[in-house]
């Protein structure tokens, strides 16, 4: 006898996962710390944080483009 | 034929590392037990009601190999309407400690100016070279600022 189906079935009878993926994810977010400009410097042995700030450039200047020849 | 006389300089041919990643995100995560990254809202575009416009604060990502000793870094937002630099940093060098190294660089950004909508480029420069760009797209928009 067939099970009953349920609204968040998937077409082949099997539960959808997207709820539970999302879960999961928010739940692996947490797990983590979020990187800021106070992190500045090495964080793991070959990952490095370097906080930037852009400098305006005024008056905005012309970037040279590299010629075909080269 | 004699060779030409020295003129004191050296040519520096280091070859520049090679990018392998590189993102453009809200956040930045680090798992301090696995030493893994996570990354949330990749941006591709950005919407602001006005401009000139400042975006909030973004997190570049760079994954690079490849790389000799130490090089001198800068980054760049280009106006691609008119070929123009309009924000720019020279702002640190790395040390490649070896060769076969994979480096993660991760840039925290306080906030990016945008002087008008359009297409922009943001360009990472190694010794004044460039070794990646990513565009971003910065439009008129009512709804979320960044997609």
């Amino acid at each position: 006898m067939a099970a009953k189906r349920d609204e968040n079935d998937g077409p082949n009878g099997a539960p959808e996962k997207t709820v539970q993926s999302t879960e999961a994810q928010g739940e692996r977010r947490r797990k983590g710390r979020v990187i800021t400009a106070k992190d500045a410097g090495w964080v793991t042995p070959t990952a490095f944080v370097l906080p930037i700030k852009l400098v305006p450039v005024d008056p905005p200047r012309l970037i040279k483009k590299k010629s075909p020849a080269g | 034929m004699p060779d030409p006389p020295f003129d004191g300089k050296l040519a520096t041919h280091k070859p520049l590392p090679q990018g392998k990643a590189f993102l453009i995100c809200e956040e930045a995560e680090l798992d301090d037990i696995t030493g893994q990254f996570s990354f949330f809202n990749v941006v591709s575009s950005l919407g602001f009601p006005k401009f000139p416009a400042e975006s909030p604060p973004l997190a570049i990502y760079l994954q690079l190999y490849d790389g000799i000793g130490r090089y001198e870094l800068g980054i760049e937002l280009r106006n691609l309407a008119d070929d123009t630099s309009v924000t720019a940093e020279n702002f640190s060098s790395l040390d490649f400690p070896e060769r076969l190294v994979k480096m993660e660089l991760v840039l925290p950004i306080d906030a990016m100016r945008f002087p008008r909508p359009g297409r922009y480029e943001l360009v990472i420069l190694f010794e004044g070279q460039e070794l990646a760009t990513q565009f971003i797209d910065a439009e008129v928009s009512n709804g979320s600022e960044t997609r």
